[in-house]
């Protein structure tokens, strides 16, 4: 059966001075509907609430006579109300948010919107936020960090944002960087230190600091691309089956809409540098100028062997090969000066941009080279950051053939909304993927 | 509603504006005995913290950038910069919005006024290390308009710079000044003057008359010289 309505097991919400609260089962106002968002290029999960409410909805606490009003002017509705809710849907295990111990198993309201208004009622939405995201606005960081990048984030998860270990999840980084907060909120530092940061068991550097419902995810592209898809394959067929004909839970697999946002951009790609590089280096120190040109052409690049993928790896344009021979070797100039012995009294580079620098470009520009957005069932299991497997169908007379061999295959869940309502409840997906086919290149 | 994160010095052009941190904090490098070149550690308006937070040994160098006329040390020619502890120097981030990579492009002078403290962020003396005040120009450590106090020759202390009395009364000279006090030398002024001037000029003529003689001889042995060739 797809396309369920949810069903909130919890709904409250707490006004901002912590001293009134409402909820769906005792007060009179009712939810219209939700949106809960996860995005990998968001380091915290955000939502909107719309809720229509009467004008007996929430007691005053300032009013001595204890009479109702509506929510907006009675609980008061505002911003730095928390709001408690569990969600159950047909498929995944559902959105729980609703934790009276943990502060970060809840969201808060961050702005209040009057849609409309009438005499007995109105309807108001909320936009949520989780507690990681309006912490981050409250905290500078100024301290000196040292050794792994990959610790450092860790320090700056629990210390500044509060996170607690077992909401963490970090992918260990090969490489160390002195560095120093420079007053940046936490969010900016994390992100600076997201390209430069090496994963352990490859060369790949290019890392992702996201929230999902789980927790927080410090993770490299490179163990995202490896991890193992969903538990099912999601289908896209023009057939049309009731769920009691197909008597499996066929139907809630199905993609119910595809659209193709982006498929590949040569110019774009060839200017972004994902074929040829230069990069250009001073060091300080020795007075130096270093010019490194790598091309997909000497095996370098998304060509490295150690360069994992989602489908089969890209082939080079030939016409871009020829280009090559006739010696067209960058597309693409970055430059840096290096920072050498950061505070310290030597002479060491400080975490050099050579090893990060023309490759996490290639990463991250390959990686957003394809972009699906595809709607199916609520499945509150799905989280951004995870590998869907799709077969769409081929435009072929011979279905028996398979599943189109070049769309189909795995792609990552870049950014979801899970949108329930009483009737029904969907998930729209945003799915990125390097390159094409069924079968992927891993590296392990 | 404007963002309230612009109202800060060089957010967007990547500009800092900071203090030279103590010399004891880098103490190897300033001396030339660890790292390279010219480097400072700064603590910078807006990044560092003004309390005890982080360590001075934590901040990062910020390395030198030299004036045109200085000298890279090429042909032997180079300037070391005048910087010092408490000083405050202007400067960008080599790597933009990262800021872990400062260079000194400036620095501003101390103005008089200006007071000590043991604050990350007060001003400090100038004189530390091997670093120590002239014997001429004492503690100055200022630099403005007016120019720096320097020496002049002053009467020594033991004449209390009285007029030498005894001298005047030898020489015959009054006491206290009197117009008139010098006698008029005896005779015509003028005419002494243009008597000595005329014998002068008449040893000029004697002169010229000798060196027209040389002259001569020259020539003449010049042209014997010719002959022969």
């Amino acid at each position: 059966m797809s396309g369920q309505g949810a069903k909130y097991e919890v709904f409250k919400i707490r006004s901002a001075d912590g001293k009134n609260e409402v909820d769906i089962y005792s007060a009179q106002f009712r939810v219209g509907n939700i949106y809960f968002y996860e995005n990998i290029l968001s380091p915290f999960i955000t939502g909107v609430v719309t809720i229509i409410s009467t004008s007996a909805a929430a007691e005053s606490q300032d009013d001595t006579q204890g009479r109702l009003g509506s929510l907006h002017t009675a609980l008061p509705l505002e911003a730095g109300c928390e709001v408690f809710m569990k969600i159950k849907d047909h498929i995944g295990k559902g959105i729980n948010l609703s934790s009276e111990r943990d502060t970060y198993k809840r969201m808060y309201v961050n702005e209040v919107q009057v849609i409309d208004k009438k005499s007995t009622s109105e309807i108001i939405q909320l936009r949520l936020i989780s507690k990681i995201a309006w912490r981050n606005n409250t905290e500078r960081i100024t301290k000196h960090f040292r050794g792994r990048i990959t610790e450092s984030v860790k320090k700056i998860l629990k210390s500044n944002l509060g996170l607690a270990g077992s909401r963490i999840k970090v992918d260990d980084s090969s490489n160390s960087y002195s560095f120093m907060g420079m007053t940046k909120r936490p969010f900016d530092l994390i992100a600076m230190l997201a390209k430069q940061t090496i994963p352990k068991n490859t060369a790949n550097p290019g890392y992702f600091a996201f929230e999902t419902k789980s927790g927080f995810n410090y993770v490299s592209a490179d163990s995202i691309i490896n991890a193992k898809p969903y538990k099912k394959s999601y289908h896209y067929d023009g057939k049309v089956q009731a769920s009691s004909q197909t008597k499996n839970d066929d139907n809630d697999y199905k993609i119910t809409s595809l659209v193709v946002n982006k498929d590949q951009n040569l110019t774009k790609q060839i200017r972004s540098g994902v074929y040829a590089n230069k990069t250009i280096f001073f060091n300080p120190a020795s007075y130096q100028f270093t010019e490194i040109d790598i091309t997909v052409a000497d095996d370098k690049l998304y060509k490295d062997p150690k360069f994992s993928t989602l489908g089969k790896q890209p082939d080079v344009p030939s016409i871009l090969t020829d280009n090559f021979k006739v010696g067209k070797n960058f597309h693409r100039v970055q430059t840096a000066v290096l920072n050498i012995g950061g505070e310290k009294e030597n002479i060491d580079p400080n975490n050099s941009p050579e090893f990060y620098y023309a490759a996490g470009t290639t990463r991250y520009n390959l990686l957003f080279s394809q972009s699906y957005a595809i709607t199916i069932p609520c499945n509150t299991d799905l989280e951004a950051g995870d590998v869907i497997r799709l077969e769409i169908e081929d435009i072929t007379d011979k279905k028996e053939q398979g599943p189109d061999q070049k769309s189909s295959g795995n792609y990552i869940i870049q950014s979801l909304c899970h949108y329930f309502e009483a009737e029904k409840s969907v998930t729209s997906l945003t799915l990125i993927r390097d390159s094409y086919g069924l079968h992927f290149s891993k590296n392990t | 509603m404007a963002n309230p994160d612009l109202d800060f010095y060089g957010l967007n052009t990547h500009r800092w504006i900071g203090i030279i941190l103590p010399y004891n904090s880098q103490q190897n490098q300033t001396n030339g005995d660890a790292g390279f070149g010219f480097r400072y550690r700064v603590a910078i308006m807006g990044y560092h913290p003004l309390d005890s937070l982080i360590k001075d040994e934590e901040i990062v160098f910020a390395i030198v950038a030299l004036g045109v006329s200085d000298g890279t040390g090429a042909a032997n020619r180079q300037r070391t910069p005048r910087i010092a502890q408490g000083d405050v120097v202007m400067g960008i981030f080599l790597d933009g919005d990262r800021r872990q990579n400062p260079v000194i492009m400036n620095v501003l002078g101390r103005t008089e006024g200006i007071k000590y403290g043991k604050g990350r962020f007060q001003p400090k003396t100038g004189f530390v290390g091997s670093t120590q005040p002239a014997d001429l120009f004492d503690r100055q450590e200022s630099s403005e308009s007016h120019g720096i106090c320097s020496p002049r020759a002053i009467t020594p202390s033991a004449t209390e710079n009285k007029p030498n009395i005894a001298g005047l009364l030898k020489s015959g000279l009054p006491e206290i000044p009197t117009l008139g006090a010098i006698p008029t030398p005896p005779g015509n002024i003028s005419s002494l003057v243009s008597d000595q001037l005329g014998g002068a000029l008449g040893n000029v003529g004697d002169l010229t008359g000798g060196l027209d003689d040389a002259i001569g001889a020259t020539q003449e042995q010049l042209n014997q010289a010719l002959d022969m060739f």
